[in-house]
């Protein structure tokens, strides 16, 4: 029983961990749950309270940093005054000096006596290059130098009244200054601070004041003091005395409000290099105006209120108009005998102050931008912390008793219920803590006596199950044992019928049996007739087969040579009818021949008459050529009585006189015609015995030509009687070539039925033949499946 | 009067059922195996056969299976009588052939009423 609930509890320890992964114990979910309900509302308030109390603070300190930049800038703005006075009074010591006011009267009066101003300047330059002195006062000069030496002013130049050098601390570029700017503004304004520069040969950014100098008798101009004094010097004074609680955090700067260059720029870094180490910085167009175009807008108004060009209201307005605020305070500020006008305002998180500077276009300003000011905030935020640190950890304690109070009794009873699911159930739980967990671990205790009892009957139940199994196991076992005989062919094994629960299962296998049983003995005895029967017809299947096999072979044979037959006497036909053909032609062209002949003999005989009709013309023409002679010789009289005539005519004529000499004439011409006549009788006599022997020998060879025609119309007669035996020859042969061609042609149909119908039998004969052989093998294969069959079935064993 | 064979390896069962059937006015005779079963079908031709169905070497359903086959003794009516009880047994008893199905212990009547019903 243990065993069991043992490996049940194994399971559920193994569920336990698989299952409930990622499940908070009790404790943890309320630490989890009521810490940040608890936490999170003190982080707000902190928050708030923070926030409030800095934000209070922050404003008291732009209050507090407004008041200071404004202090400062003022403070600046009196510094640069003094300064600038300071630099002034210098320059006024020197200006005192008798002894300068000497030397710029001589040198009025030498310029006057030698006539200076009446030369070019180009001129003059040239001509006091070497010293560009007018004079060489050794005293003044040294004076100078001692002056540079022991104050803050590093040049001075001296001119007298027409602006000619004469006295410097270092040698000056030209010798002429009345055509320089500064100098004409010194002389009708009397005190000039120009813009600032860059010295080239001192390598400083200067600040140069200029003074022009009068008779202190006369009050008259005499002349012009020029001092550069290095701007360094001047951040260096500011620097003393600008300093404070947030002074890493201000930057000033003293611009020029009419071209926004920077004359002084001071933020922790420069205040806190001390002037011997201080860079040579050059100021001008590295830096811009702090703020930018409205700073310098304003710094322009200041200035204009200073030198009351505007009243202080309209400058208000002005910058209310030009620039970006809702309001804007200017204010007049006395220290000692100045006036100073001075606004402070914020733009961007950053607080500006502006203050002008007396009898200057100058203007200081002072920034400080009041966001990167740490603030006392700090302090607060290290209160806040820690109180909410302490709050926190204070409820963090009261939760963890709480959880601990909640969840001890449920763990405990958890601890439990995991010791009885591990098997061990004599265990009881202990019933502490709330209500609920009371009535748990009551429930918890009932449910596992239930358990013990429905495990013992459970047991008891499974005991009898596998009593039942372990008999019925056995029955089979028997059964197996009984019949596994079986298997091996022996059927006479029975199962028997003891067992209660198996014995329908005997009886089935019984009855299987013996089924089995009648089939074996069936079975060998079909195998065994079928192999007797098999035995006794086995030969004579043989020779039937071969027989058939012969059989196709021979109708092969015979099939082939009557296909050869066949062929010949296809062609033995063919040759018939070319034999048939040549004959046909040979008694055409015989037929033929006959007819020429009669033609021939027809045209001999057509030439025999015409021969005769020629002989009878010819003898005619013979006759006729003898009567032609015969009236020739008749003419022939005639002519030769007119030539007679004609003579006696003559003679007649020549006795008339020479009346009859016309007729002398005519007797002559008579007896040439006469003489003519006979010429030409001559000649047809000639001709007509010429033409009468020609027709004697025309008549004789027509004689012959008769007598070959003659002969020759026998010869053809002769010849168209051969030709008519040959004619009816060749037709005999015709029509017997006519019948063998038929009859051949007959032939060769009869052969090629006889092929036909050969064939046929052959692959009757040849199919027959296939069947009796396959018909034999399918004998021997079923003896050969009877024999099997036999075998198999001998493996059963019956009863006896 | 009916004549009826009453199979069974134990004589108490022989006896008992004889008795039962004797009661009943039919006409009894008895045997103790199946070949005996067989040899006294063979001589007697009984109207009805009461068989125990567990005996050995020839079961009551072996001399059912043997009898249906011969069709001189197909006809006569094969009363099963057993312990056998369960369900899967009175079919593949009925499947050899067996008219009715008794299981014992049994009243007279049962066997009485499955008799009759079985020769109907």
């Amino acid at each position: 029983m243990n065993n069991e609930l043992e490996s049940i509890g194994s399971e559920l320890e193994v569920d336990s961990v698989t299952k409930f992964q990622g499940i908070h114990t009790l404790r943890r979910r309320l630490l989890t749950t009521i810490l940040p309900v608890v936490l999170l509302p003190l982080v707000i308030a902190s928050t708030i309270g923070y926030n409030l109390i800095e934000r209070g603070a922050r404003s008291e300190i732009i209050e507090e940093l407004e008041g200071d930049i404004e202090t400062d800038t003022l403070l600046a703005s009196k510094t640069i005054t003094s300064f600038i006075r300071e630099s002034f009074q210098i320059i006024d010591l020197i200006a005192a000096n008798p002894e300068v006011i000497q030397s710029m009267e001589a040198g009025a009066k030498k310029a006057t006596e030698e006539e200076l101003t009446q030369q070019s300047i180009a001129k003059l330059e040239d001509n006091f290059a070497s010293t560009k002195l007018l004079t060489t006062n050794d005293y003044i000069n040294n004076y100078l130098r001692q002056m540079v030496k022991s104050t803050r002013i590093v040049e001075i130049l001296l001119t007298e009244k027409n602006g000619y050098n004469i006295a410097f601390s270092s040698e000056s570029e030209d010798f002429v200054q009345r055509n320089e700017s500064w100098w004409q503004a010194t002389q009708q304004e009397g005190r000039v601070i120009e813009e600032l520069g860059f010295n080239e040969s001192t390598n400083r950014d200067l600040l140069t004041l200029s003074q022009a100098v009068k008779n202190p008798e006369t009050d008259e101009f005499i002349g012009v003091i020029r001092a550069s004094i290095p701007i360094q010097t001047l951040n260096y004074d500011l620097g003393i005395y600008l300093d404070g609680e947030y002074e890493q955090y201000y930057q000033f700067q003293i611009i020029d409000s009419t071209n926004g260059l920077i004359l002084g720029n001071i933020d922790a870094n420069t205040v806190k290099i001390p002037i011997q180490e201080s860079p040579e910085v050059k100021i001008q167009g590295v830096e811009i105006v702090v703020g930018g175009e409205p700073i310098l807008e304003i710094a322009r108004i200041l200035v204009n209120i200073m030198e009351n060009q505007i009243s202080l209201e309209d400058g208000e307005k002005s910058i209310l108009q030009k620039l970006d605020f809702s309001e804007f305070n200017i204010r007049e500020e006395e220290i000692f005998d100045d006036t100073i006008i001075v606004t402070v305002f914020s733009i961007k998180n950053k607080i500006y102050s502006l203050a002008t500077i007396p009898n200057t276009s100058l203007v200081s300003i002072g920034l400080v931008d009041y966001l990167v000011v740490p603030t006392t905030a700090q302090s607060l935020v290290l209160v806040f912390g820690l109180t909410a640190i302490v709050l926190g950890m204070v409820s963090i304690s009261l939760i963890l008793l709480l959880a601990k109070q909640l969840a001890e009794p449920l763990s405990n009873l958890s601890a439990t219920t995991q010791e009885m699911a591990k098997g061990n159930l004599e265990l009881e739980a202990s019933l502490e803590g709330t209500l609920e967990t009371h009535t748990l671990a009551d429930n918890f205790n009932n449910l596992i006596k239930q358990i013990k009892e429905s495990l013992q009957k459970q047991k008891a139940l499974t005991n009898e199950q596998r009593r039942a199994k372990e008999q019925l196991e056995k029955a089979i076992y028997i059964l197996i044992n009984e019949v596994s005989a079986a298997t091996e062919g022996d059927l006479t094994v029975r199962a028997s019928l003891q067992s209660l629960e198996m014995s329908t299962v005997a009886d089935l296998f019984n009855a299987i049996i013996d089924s089995l049983k009648e089939i074996a003995i069936e079975t060998k005895q079909s195998t065994s007739q079928v192999g007797n029967s098999l035995e006794q017809n086995e030969s004579e299947i043989r020779f039937l087969a071969d027989q058939a096999t012969a059989q196709a072979k021979e109708t092969r044979d015979t099939l082939l040579s009557i296909q050869q037959m066949s062929q010949s006497i296809q062609e033995v036909a063919e040759n018939a009818k070319q034999a048939e053909q040549i004959a046909d032609d040979t008694f055409n062209t015989v037929l033929n021949s006959s007819d020429n002949i009669d033609l021939t003999v027809d045209s001999i005989l057509e030439l025999r008459t015409t021969v005769g009709k020629t002989a009878k013309k010819m003898k005619r023409l013979g006759e006729s050529a003898q009567k032609i002679s015969q009236v020739v010789s008749f003419i022939e009289e005639i002519a030769l009585k007119t030539n007679v005539l004609a003579i006696n005519a003559s003679v007649e004529a020549r006795r008339a006189g020479q009346y009859g000499q016309g007729f002398t004439i005519v007797a002559e011409q008579v007896g040439t015609l006469a003489e003519q006549s006979a010429a030409a009788t001559k000649k047809i006599a000639s001709m007509v015995g010429q033409i009468q022997a020609e027709t004697l020998e025309v008549s004789h060879a027509m004689e012959l030509g008769t007598t070959q025609v003659i002969e020759s119309t026998k010869r053809v007669e002769s010849t168209k009687d051969s030709l008519q035996i040959v004619l009816e020859k060749s037709q005999a042969i015709n029509h017997l070539m006519e019948s063998i061609s038929q009859t051949t042609i007959s032939q060769a149909n009869t052969s090629q039925n006889v092929t036909d119908l050969m064939q046929k039998i052959a692959q009757l004969s040849e199919a027959t033949s296939i069947s009796s052989n396959k018909v034999a093998q399918s004998i021997v294969e079923t003896a050969e499946i009877a024999e099997k069959l036999e075998l198999a079935v001998a493996k059963f064993k019956v009863a006896q | 009067m009916k004549t009826v064979l009453v199979v069974d390896d134990l004589q108490s069962e022989l006896d008992l059922i004889a008795n039962y059937l004797l009661q009943a006015g039919y006409e009894i005779i008895t045997a103790t195996n199946g070949e005996e079963a067989i040899a006294k079908v063979a001589q007697t031709k009984p109207d009805a056969i009461v068989t125990d169905l567990m005996m050995p070497k020839m079961g009551g359903l072996d001399i059912c299976r043997k009898l249906k086959k011969n069709p001189e003794t197909s006809a006569i009516p094969i009363i099963a009588c057993t312990v056998k009880n369960r369900y899967v047994d009175f079919l593949w008893a009925k499947k050899q052939g067996v008219s009715a199905y008794v299981t014992k212990p049994c009243t007279q009547e049962d066997l009485v009423i499955a008799l009759q019903e079985a020769m109907e």
